[in-house]
């Protein structure tokens, strides 16, 4: 995935390089007429892909190697002092999941459990944009940090109950247990595309990685076993250029 | 030009203290299977159990032993052990005074730990819960106490098993004007499988409305000359879980929710899968009134027994006398081979299990510091999802044991349930 994310982003570097010099001449010839905006602000939503990550042990038949699909929406708002460079801000509602598949056989009967937990999150990234190309159409790549608050916490599943066989729970998870750490800091960065029409609105695909830093439990236990979250989100948005 | 220049390589920088962030993130400790964890030393033996217990005991939540400090006060015991040398002499009593502390005032009422010194070739037990246990032989008379009362009729029918006075019934006189009766049941424990012999089950299915076939009409709770049920579980150290299905669920009239039961389902002492409903299902014919069913129970009622009082206390027409239940209510997988179902639980070594409840010898070989642990698999709570362990289940009706009465032939528990049933309170 992502090599592929990369390879994405250079055929993006090159497409807005090749479109660097008509628009370099349209940037020219407009800026006498139409004023250089500096903010944006615009809604952008998508799709979140998380990993989640934890190092099981001995445990190996206990699997957490599944991705898990989500949801996030949200609103960003950017700053350019000039085109090349802008400083943005997001707030979004980011969706960061999990599967966890226990298969076990036991004098030759199969067992198996499962667990799939939903959290939700508000994510608020800050990062350098830097971008090339036009005043039309632009490449962008960026990075930084951000924070994230974790809002609430679903579960559903499969286990064996004390009788009987196995049987399905649905439930919603207290997420203020003192165990839980609800603040994530880490690292988010990508890259994506943008499309300007009318000079004012503009059109913008991406995809970004969150890497958190921060074990998504706090250190409660001698041998504890950290979790993180690694979210890939691929989004589309529209902006107003003020 | 020069811009794009200076674009990418600030890009490029970016990137570069990305991933240098990107190391950031703490490892797991390496963990050993406590299953297959073979120690040379006392001190390996100790830790190998330590963090045994650290990732699969199964109170954590609510146990309230800090076990990191413990580990911090009992680990230079096993290293002065060690430090004796390969030769050096560590007596018995010292190492169960080890052990002892390290597993002291654990909540779980079932833990029981098994430990062999392969220096000199012994094993030693602990067991933390065993101070809660009292007068555990005080009923073993209970047979002879009950034929001696007076208006008593029916079948003893413990006389065809083959390992002692499990199971007894009798007729008890009820309300005089009515002259109907009590039908009392002793469960000694709950071990009835298919080891028991069809003879000894016989009489046990015919008064719980049972056969090896299915359900008979022939339950006690719907005789007509039967007008209420005593089931006493004083004394009973528990055992199949399934007894209370097969039997006592023939008593009600519902499917009958008692509590909640939970497993872990990972490394953290937290980790814990959702509570599942702890409900005993109601039988394909249920008695036709809900005649009153009182439970004797006491301290050294444990495990299937707590559950079943737990069972008669929350029906409607059930109460319980005696005293408080014993408080090892967490219901176990004994055998370490399904530690892996949930990572919680039992484990250890597979001889020493077998040494435990089979009584089997240790192999002459068993070179290392072997360790067998006996803890409970589940958690339980009742309906208000209190965990009961090491707590026990509270009477209704507070009856304390009391021995001399007993000796000269007088059980005050059982009397109380039955002037319960003759006044209604």
């Amino acid at each position: 995935m992502k090599k592929t994310i990369f390879m994405l982003g250079l055929a993006m570097m090159c497409l807005a390089a090749a479109a660097q010099a008509p628009a370099d001449t349209n940037t020219s010839a407009q800026s006498n007429t139409q004023p250089f905006r500096h903010f944006t602000i615009g809604f952008e939503g998508g799709l979140a892909r998380n990993y989640h990550q934890i190092d099981m042990s001995y445990m190996s038949d206990m699997k957490y190697d599944k991705y898990v699909d989500g949801a996030t929406y949200g609103m960003r708002l950017q700053y350019n002092p000039w085109q090349w460079i802008g400083l943005r801000a997001d707030a979004v509602f980011i969706q960061k999941s999990y599967h966890m598949d226990h298969v076990t056989y036991l004098y030759n009967q199969r067992y198996a459990t499962q667990t799939h937990t939903v959290n939700n999150y508000v994510n608020v990234p800050l990062v350098l944009d830097f971008s090339l190309g036009g005043k039309v159409f632009r490449v962008h790549a960026f990075g930084g940090g951000y924070w994230g608050y974790w809002l609430t916490s679903h579960r559903s599943g499969i286990t064996y109950p004390l009788w009987g066989d196995e049987a399905n729970f649905d439930e919603d998870v207290d997420v203020t247990q003192s165990r839980f750490n609800r603040q994530e800091w880490g690292l988010t960065y990508g890259g994506g595309l943008s499309l300007t029409l009318w000079n004012r609105l503009m059109l913008n695909a991406e995809a970004r990685w969150y890497y958190g830093l921060t074990d998504i439990q706090n250190p409660y236990m001698r041998n504890h076993f950290p979790r993180y979250n690694t979210t890939l989100a691929i989004q589309g948005g529209l902006s107003v250029k003020l | 030009m020069v811009k794009k220049i200076q674009t990418l390589y600030i890009f490029l920088l970016s990137s570069l203290v990305v991933l240098l962030f990107a190391s950031c993130r703490k490892d797991a400790p390496d963990l050993k299977n406590p299953n297959t964890i073979e120690p040379q030393t006392y001190t390996e033996q100790f830790q190998a159990v330590w963090e045994g217990m650290n990732n699969s005991y199964v109170f954590w939540d609510v146990d309230t032993v800090d076990w990191e400090a413990r580990y911090d006060e009992c680990i230079h015991i096993f290293e002065e052990f060690d430090a004796r040398g390969v030769n050096g002499t560590v007596t018995n009593d010292e190492y169960q005074q080890a052990w002892e502390k390290v597993f002291d005032r654990l909540m779980d009422h079932h833990l029981t730990a098994v430990f062999w010194n392969c220096r000199n070739q012994k094993l030693v037990s602990v067991h933390p819960g065993k101070n809660n246990y009292e007068h555990v032989d005080a009923f073993n008379a209970q047979v002879a106490l009950l034929k001696a009362c007076p208006g008593m009729t029916g079948m003893v029918m413990n006389e065809d098993m083959k390992e002692g006075p499990k199971a007894y019934a009798c007729l008890l006189p009820g309300k005089a004007e009515t002259g109907k009766k009590i039908a009392y049941f002793r469960f000694q424990e709950f071990d009835y499988d298919e080891s028991t012999t069809e003879a000894g089950l016989a009489p046990l299915y015919a008064f719980f409305g049972n056969d090896s076939n299915g359900i008979t009409d022939d339950c006690y709770a719907n005789r007509d000359d039967v007008e209420g049920i005593i089931i006493d579980v004083r004394g009973n150290g528990g055992g199949n879980v399934d007894n209370i299905t097969t039997y006592i669920a023939t008593l009600l009239q519902e499917n009958t929710l008692i509590g909640y039961t939970r497993v872990k389902d990972g490394m953290g002492r937290l980790d814990h899968a959702p509570w599942m409903n702890l409900t005993i299902n109601a039988r394909p014919r249920q008695p036709k009134e809900a005649k009153p069913v009182v439970i004797l129970s006491d301290i050294n009622s444990v495990s299937c027994s707590e559950m079943t009082t737990l069972l008669v206390k929350t029906m409607p027409n059930g109460t319980v006398i005696g005293e408080r239940t014993h408080g090892g209510t967490g219901a176990l997988l004994a055998n370490p081979n399904y530690h892996k179902f949930f990572y919680d639980g039992a484990f250890g070594d597979m001889d020493l299990f077998n040494k435990l409840f089979y009584k089997k010898d240790i192999p002459s070989d068993k070179n290392f510091f072997a360790y067998y642990v006996y803890t409970s698999t589940y958690e339980m709570a009742d309906t208000n999802y209190n965990v009961l362990e090491g707590k026990g289940i509270q009477p209704d009706i507070e009856v304390l044991y009391d021995g001399d009465a007993l000796a000269a032939g007088t059980d005050t528990q059982l009397d109380r349930a039955l002037e319960f049933f003759r006044t209604g309170k």
